[in-house]
């Protein structure tokens, strides 16, 4: 009986020494090995970094003034709701001093001719600015390369694009006024009293003004846009002209844009208060907003920032600034890493791991840096039914190191 | 008498067990008992392999193979291992009773009953390596029922390493069984009992040493 107590002291003492040997192992003295029970591998990802927030589909309020000087109002040709083309007649007004309306009319038309020739210009001058093409076509192996170079400039033209676009809405309007101008003077030669006002612009009157307040007409414009708001956090990450997707709510249709106007100063300022800086998506050219009205809601996606094609990994293999790389010679290595873009649960690897290699899941204490690691036999991830695919697999020598490990 | 193996009723108590293996003349249930040890051997070492304890080396072609090709792999081994359990059974039951047996001539049946108890003592042990891979990162030899850890501060060479951490406090157990069996049952001198089954111990480990440092030598010469 004495020997078998002594056995056990022998054995508990033992076991202690190691125990604190293991314990205060600083210099990895002891062999250690890691179990990592789950990984993954670095993929290669589009990042895309969104910005979600609810938006609502508006058109703009375009004013129609009356300028009481010139006469004294006579009535209104449309009501609220009747939509109007470009040049139909809105209201009449009796002039009061024929020669003064005139003189007004005219000076009115100049300076819209001269503003006219002025936006035409610097139409002229956009259309003909060529896009330099990018001058270095360098030879890479993927095609993927060739292409990158030629998006920027694809990008440029569009921009060009969009901003001719504007310009020429821009244009269309002055040349709408100018119209109206022309046919007020026309009128006013032909009948001399009553002058007719004709609309500028093609939409829907929202508002007239009984009152004669001005803008009496207010009309609301086609073109709709999505409009939202953002909180402060959110208002710091944008930029003009940043992509931006639109999904309709009820009809789940998307439309894509880009980021128009972006408010540089909040709905109400006070230190007490939220800011909210709103914002304005312009729709793409080629956007099909047919059956869409203002006041549909939507979803607005803003993407802040985009890297194509580059290494990714879950966010959750991420161990601080490093990861725990399962590297080709066996052993775990704790590479620390740069990330970029991080969305969706996955972040960019900027630096420090390529698309295919493995990271381990993080496991409190068991992973050690520079050792050998072992993984569990995952079942599942084997095809029963096509086990001929692994030849590549070296089964001999599986087999063997089963037989002789010891 | 007849005596009927039962490797769990042997412990309680064991110097009962000794007695009634020394007076029997005729030892039942051997073949069944030692069937059953060796499924045991593979239950343990397959479950070992599943786990991934042992599979160190063949991980360098990982990430190269991808999920799939990396399991499959994985699954060779087990393969691998349970030949390797078999063996191991074998080994452990038949060939030190042989030896034994030319040395004490003690009948070998009853030298099967011995090492029946220490396969299970061995296989028992391998259990305990279990938790001590999956939790705490300790390999074999770093058993801290072994002298492997303080062989490791205190060298460097790896087969020392190899050697002592085979020196667990499961193998003490077994030295102290076997002697006591051997010289119960037998008119050799206890001296040299004790002196033949520390040698037999001490080759077996020098031989597990070897065997360790130089496998990933061999097996990787081999597919060179």
């Amino acid at each position: 009986m004495r020997r078998r107590q002594w056995f056990i002291a022998f054995a508990g003492i033992l076991l202690g020494v190691n125990g604190l040997l293991i314990f205060l192992d600083d210099e990895g003295e002891v062999a250690r090995l890691s179990y990592v029970q789950d990984w993954s591998v670095i993929a290669e990802k589009d990042m895309t970094k969104t910005i979600d927030t609810p938006g609502v589909l508006t058109a703009n309020q375009l004013p129609v003034y009356f300028d009481k000087t010139r006469g004294s109002f006579q009535k209104f040709l449309v009501e609220e709701g009747t939509t109007v083309r470009v040049g139909e007649p809105l209201y009449t007004y009796n002039v009061d001093n024929y020669a003064e309306t005139k003189t007004d009319l005219e000076q009115k038309k100049r300076q819209l001719t001269d503003e006219i020739r002025a936006v035409e210009e610097a139409a002229t001058s956009l259309s003909a600015h060529r896009i330099p093409e990018e001058g270095t076509n360098a030879v890479f192996e993927g095609e993927s390369s060739n292409l990158e170079l030629k998006d920027r400039s694809v990008e440029t033209n569009y921009l060009k694009e969009r901003d001719l676009a504007g310009i020429e809405m821009e244009l269309a309007q002055k040349r709408a006024q100018l119209e109206s101008i022309q046919m007020q003077l026309s009128e006013l030669e032909t009948d001399g009293e009553t002058v007719t006002v004709a609309s500028p612009y093609a939409g829907s009157v929202t508002e007239l003004s009984e009152s004669l307040d001005n803008p009496v007409v207010t009309i609301r414009g086609t073109e709709l846009y999505a409009q939202g708001k953002l909180t402060e956090a959110e208002r710091m990450e944008v930029e003009k002209d940043m992509p931006a997707e639109v999904t309709i709510r009820e009809s789940d249709t998307v439309i894509n844009g880009a980021l128009g106007a972006l408010a540089d100063n909040p709905e109400t300022l006070h230190v007490d208060r939220e800011s909210t800086y709103s914002f304005q998506v312009t729709f793409d050219e080629q956007a099909d907003t047919e059956d869409l009205l203002p006041g549909y809601h939507a979803d607005v996606a803003i993407t802040t920032a985009k890297s194509v094609d580059v290494p990714a990994v879950k966010t959750e293999l991420m161990n601080g600034s490093s990861l725990w790389k399962m590297t080709s010679d066996g052993t775990l290595k704790k590479q620390t890493v740069k990330t970029g873009v991080v969305a969706n649960g996955y972040a960019e690897l900027t630096k420090g791991a390529e698309p295919g290699e493995w990271a381990a899941a993080n496991a409190r204490e068991q992973l050690r840096d520079g050792t050998v690691f072992i993984t569990p036999l995952k079942l599942h991830d084997i095809e029963w039914k096509q086990l001929g695919k692994y030849d590549n697999v070296n089964w001999k020598r599986c087999i063997l190191t089963g037989l002789l490990a010891r | 008498m007849t005596y009927k193996v039962n490797i769990i009723r042997f412990f309680f108590p064991v110097a009962d067990s000794l007695l009634r293996v020394k007076k029997a003349e005729t030892i039942k249930g051997l073949w069944r008992t030692s069937l059953l040890l060796i499924l045991f051997s593979i239950g343990v070492y397959f479950g070992m392999a599943v786990l991934g304890i042992g599979t160190g080396p063949i991980n360098d072609d990982a990430a190269a193979l991808g999920f799939l090709g990396y399991e499959a792999g994985k699954l060779w081994f087990a393969i691998g291992r349970i030949g390797f359990a078999i063996l191991f059974g074998l080994f452990i039951l038949f060939v030190p009773s042989l030896i034994f047996y030319f040395i004490t001539k003690i009948h070998y049946r009853k030298l099967l009953v011995m090492q029946q108890v220490v396969l299970a003592v061995m296989l028992i042990e391998r259990l305990v390596w279990i938790p001590l891979a999956t939790h705490a990162g300790l390999d074999w030899f770093a058993s801290p029922f072994s002298f492997g850890i303080i062989a490791m501060y205190v060298t460097d060479i790896p087969w020392v390493t190899f050697f002592f951490g085979s020196a667990s406090v499961f193998q003490l157990w077994i030295i102290w069984f076997q002697a006591t069996f051997l010289s119960y049952l037998s008119a050799v001198k206890r001296g040299w009992i004790w002196t033949i089954v520390i040698v037999i111990h001490l080759i077996y480990w020098a031989g597990t040493a070897t065997l360790t440092s130089f496998d990933q030598h061999l097996i990787g010469g081999w597919f060179a």
